[in-house]
């Protein structure tokens, strides 16, 4: 057996260099760097990114009002990359059954959406003439492709009200083509961002409906609704940011936006449906963080140490307590110390646990990579790989898990970066597989679940869960890396060095006032970095 | 699914009398002149290694036992090197690399084309000829190089199938229209109105990607990419709606709707995304070998020439469950970071097995009762490209320092024997049978071509 860790573990991770010098995340002492050069950041080559899954689907919700099942359909979930999010616009892949789907789910949609509605409300006339059906498209071309059709584009449409008219069909089977159609449009596939006498690394301001764009997928993962359109047309969404995120906030479709952006940063998406209480497991972490996001409307960072959980009754009896209701109920989890705040979650325990043999490690780089915003550069040296190898501690030795890492650890090779991330891990010893509290593990030995921590601001110890939680509550690392996370789903990028800037001043925000994820989502949206357009090579 | 259905499935085809030579198909596919041997190329993938010992004897050891009667018709080429580090992040390079030759920007995508999808629109560009490339390991599709093989260039994989039944759907579903009176009314209306739906389509993305859009060249290249994609769905539908005749293989019975069968992990299980299905599974063995049938028939009915198959993903974590008898309980992953030259632990066998589903799939290449039309069999006329993601002279498999490749078939133009190219490139190789394909002189990062091998006739 290999390794510093275990085998799988680095296979699928991918993350250990027991050499590597660790890498801040994009916050750290406030660069110098206010100048034109500075505000050449914005969302990089976003400007013709495609739409997620979770975006496609969302934004079919909002232009159409129908509810698809995305898991009923064959659309391709898209990637996840190492630093996180599943929308990095780099690595976004584009399939043949990806196109395919596309087309199936466009006709699936409008079948299923009220066209006789679309129609009613977006033409004003019904008669099978050019200025009735132009009037239609040009409508819900504008909700549908987030801008003005084009001329050219509008003959395209027009050829299928024709083709309905041919085949002896009224206004309505017309306007379904043209949905249909529209749904497979570049616009609406894809964020677009002209780049028109733009050199490659100019920036400019986006336009009021690039704006709106931006705006809708930043706080609802969707495409614009009609009211961000009209005063996109209108001209006067600029004036109207604060108040346009502040009711987009309000809507249903934050909530949704929140749990797709939870389940990624938390990685709770690897937790699959059939695993045992796994629907109730991620169901607590959910409501935990939609209770103080949009209830309470408190300092996120509380969620570390939170004492009261809505719970399944079979997960109450999972965490031993005795079960309130068989459905969700409000515990008081005071007395219960090893269940305090979002980190002893069964659902983010078991999400990070890769591999049970070594899941101190696959937890302690979860806290350092999304809770610091820290990591360790992948070794790239093979001699160094293979010394590793010579190191390791089989799994069947029959020691803890501290036992083996402590003894890994003593190792100049390996302690530089374990060093950083299994005494991380060590606050979680407590825990199995599955986030089952446990005093002893397979082999017998009593597990303690103390240790140290010394990443960032933190530099202390602690005797158990609940200190840990408590020390990260505290940190100003931690806050910044909520901001971090934030900012990069919503650039859908990789932060970088030149990201320090608008994340030192998203945080400022969000720090001054109060840390509430309502802070972040402002902060984000109104800062100049966010408004900006940059030309991809 | 069991043996009894796969027998069944084989046995229908077979009483349907699958056209032999598929002439019929000629026009459709825009297959060669009757007589030649239209270019075809296969490559095929096998995770976690191919140590230099396992080769240094040529086919006499026991791994390579059962690729020694195929020797005849492979070219055996050791010692490359491919120009990349980072042990255990090779699986993904490796893998990335493997049938492309250039260095992955990331764990998402290779670092361009495949050699089978630069075969695919240079020789069929204009045809309906598939692109059929189907895997027997599942990662959900993330991290992407590792699960598709097949690529039309950075960030743009094609297809990968891994289901019997959608292999059978995408080789006799979408090319065997139905019967044209089957039709209703109703039904080729859709199908005139879809078509509709789709030609707007192709022209939104058109004109998007010409000299007039907006966007820089790297957004056009995007819609570009999409519009081919869209043009090539527009063209399959286009063809139902015309009834081209079908060719000559008649359709056989669909297999029985069979999914690799895998045990859940500690929080994983069969279905859910990122779940691996690998050497594992309790039936992984007869799905590569229905989906190999599959395969096979495809080349023969003239459906596919170009594609691409994998039989193991490296860096997998599931032990074979027909070694477990032999006290082989880990994965050939997991066996092959301890493994050394002096110490064999298993991963011998574990090889070995991969080779017998190498093994599995020439033979319904090499079958006799399936002439080819240009003389001998599909294998002798194919070019199929064999080998992993890793190679090592030394202990430790983790290394990309001895890399092993075959070649079967050769298409009529490659040598057989064992050739020994120390210390060169995997862009060499690829070169060498872009060149044989008449696809260029090069293929591959540029700076890792040394020049072609001698093995073309």
């Amino acid at each position: 057996m290999g390794l510093c860790q275990s085998l799988g573990l680095l296979a699928a991770l991918s993350l250990v260099a027991c050499d590597a010098q660790i890498s801040g995340g994009g916050f750290g002492t406030p660069p110098d760097l206010i100048g034109p050069e500075a505000r050449r950041v914005s969302l990089g080559h976003a400007v013709g990114r495609r739409l997620t899954r979770e975006e496609y689907f969302n934004s079919l919700e909002v232009v159409l009002d129908v509810d698809l099942d995305a898991d009923d359909y064959d659309l391709p979930r898209d990637n996840r990359i190492p630093e996180g999010f599943r929308n990095s616009a780099e690595d976004l892949l584009l399939s043949p059954a990806r196109v395919r789907a596309y087309d199936a789910i466009a006709e699936e949609a409008v079948a299923q959406a009220d066209v006789a509605g679309l129609v009613s409300t977006y033409a004003t006339c019904t008669e099978m003439r050019a200025d009735c059906y132009d009037g239609f498209v040009d409508r819900v071309g504008l909700l549908v492709m987030r801008g003005p059709v084009a001329d050219t584009e509008r003959v395209f449409f027009s050829r299928l009200v024709n083709l309905a008219q041919e085949e002896g069909e009224g206004f309505q089977e017309g306007a379904a083509l043209v949905l249909r159609a529209m749904l497979q449009s570049p616009y609406f596939i894809y964020r677009l961002e002209s780049q028109a006498g733009q050199n490659v690394g100019e920036g400019r301001e986006v336009d009021s409906f690039e704006l709106a764009t931006r705006l809708s997928f930043l706080v609802w993962n969707a495409a614009p609704d009609q009211e961000l359109l009209d005063l996109a047309l209108g001209g006067t969404l600029r004036a109207n940011i604060d108040a346009q995120v502040d009711r987009m906030l309000d809507h249903p479709r934050a909530r949704r936006a929140f749990r797709q952006y939870v389940e990624q940063w938390l990685y709770l998406d690897a937790i699959p449906e059939s695993f045992e209480l796994g629907t109730d497991m991620k169901e607590e972490t959910y409501r935990l963080l939609e209770r103080l996001v949009w209830e309470e409307d408190v300092d996120t960072m509380r969620a570390f140490v939170e004492d009261r959980a809505e719970l399944s009754g079979a997960l109450a009896s999972f965490y031993g307590l005795p079960p309130l209701d068989s459905g969700f109920a409000t515990y008081d989890l005071s007395g219960v110390p090893e269940r305090i705040g979002l980190l002893t979650n069964a659902s983010v325990l078991a999400a990070r646990t890769i591999n049970p043999s070594s899941s101190m490690i696959d937890r302690g780089l979860f806290v350092l990579n999304d809770l610091f915003c820290q990591s360790v550069p992948p070794p790239e040296d093979p001699e160094l790989r293979e010394a590793i190898d010579e190191i390791a501690v089989p799994e069947t030795s029959g020691l803890s898990q501290r036992e083996r890492f402590g003894i890994q650890s003593e190792e100049a090779l390996c302690r530089g970066c374990h060093g950083l991330f299994d005494p991380l891990g060590l606050a979680f010893e407590q825990y199995g597989s599955a986030g089952q509290y446990i005093t002893e593990d397979e082999f017998g030995n009593p597990l303690v679940g103390g240790g140290t921590v010394a990443v960032g601001d933190v530099n202390a110890e602690y005797q158990d869960v609940e200190e840990f939680a408590t020390a990260l509550a505290a940190s100003e690392t931690v806050a910044r890396c909520i901001a971090e996370k934030s900012v990069q789903h919503a650039y859908g990028r990789k932060m970088g060095a030149k990201d320090e800037n608008v994340l030192s001043e998203v945080f400022a925000s969000f720090d001054a006032q109060g840390r509430t994820y309502r802070a972040l989502i402002r902060a984000i949206a109104i800062h100049p970095e966010f408004l900006l357009v940059e030309v991809a090579p | 699914m069991s043996k009894l259905t796969r027998r069944r499935f084989l046995h229908g085809a077979g009483t349907v009398a699958i056209g032999l030579p598929i002439m019929a198909s000629a026009t459709r596919f825009a297959a060669a002149a009757p007589g030649v041997a239209p270019p075809r190329y296969v490559s095929l993938f096998f995770g976690n290694g191919m140590p230099k010992k396992f080769v240094e004897n040529g086919y006499s050891g026991s791994v390579l036992a059962p690729l020694a009667p195929f020797q005849s018709k492979l070219s055996m080429i050791r010692g490359l090197q491919l120009n990349e580090n980072g042990g255990a992040l090779l699986h993904y390079k490796g893998t990335a690399r493997f049938g492309k030759g250039m260095h992955p920007p990331s764990e998402s995508s290779p670092g361009g084309e495949s050699l089978d999808n630069k075969a695919h629109r240079t020789l069929a560009s204009d045809s309906l000829l598939l692109n059929l490339n189907m895997h027997t390991h599942v990662t959900g599709g993330n991290p992407a190089t590792r699960w598709y093989h097949s690529w039309r260039g950075v960030n743009q994989p094609n297809d990968e199938l891994l289901r019997p039944l959608d292999v059978f759907d995408a080789i006799f579903g979408t090319f065997m229209p139905p019967d044209p009176g089957s039709l209703t009314d109703e039904e080729r209306r859709q199908i005139r109105y879809r078509n509709s739906v789709l030609d707007s389509v192709v022209d939104q993305y058109q004109e998007l990607s010409s000299d007039r859009s907006p966007y820089s060249a790297g957004v056009r290249a995007l819609i570009s990419d999409h519009l081919e994609l869209v043009r090539s769905l527009e063209r399959r539908s286009l063809d139902m709606e015309t009834m081209l005749p079908p060719v000559s293989c008649d359709t056989p019975a669909a297999p029985a709707d069979i999914t690799p069968s895998q045990a859940c992990t500690a929080t994983l299980c069969p279905g859910d995304d990122n779940f691996y299905y690998g050497s594992g599974g309790a039936n992984w063995n007869e799905v590569w070998e229905l989906n190999s049938d599959l395969y096979a028939m495809a080349l023969r009915c003239g459906v596919t020439r170009f594609g691409t198959m994998g039989c193991s993903g490296g860096g997998d974590r599931y032990p074979i469950p027909e070694l477990r008898a032999q006290g082989i309980t880990e994965s050939p992953h997991v066996l092959a970071h301890p493994w050394t030259r002096a110490n064999e632990n298993g991963f011998d066998v574990c090889v070995r097995w991969l080779m017998e589903k190498v093994a599995y799939f020439l033979a319904q290449l090499d079958d006799p009762a399936w002439p080819d039309p240009a003389g001998g069999t599909v294998l002798d006329n194919t070019i199929v490209l064999i080998g992993t993601e890793l190679g090592t002279a030394a202990d430790n498999q983790h290394h990309v320092d001895y890399m092993t490749f075959w070649l079967a078939g050769g298409g009529g133009r490659i040598q057989s024997g064992i050739f020994d190219y120390d210390g060169r490139s995997d862009v060499d190789l690829y070169s060498t049978i872009s060149r044989a394909m008449d696809l260029g002189d090069q293929f591959g990062d540029a700076a890792d071509f040394n020049g072609h091998f001698d093995l073309v006739r």
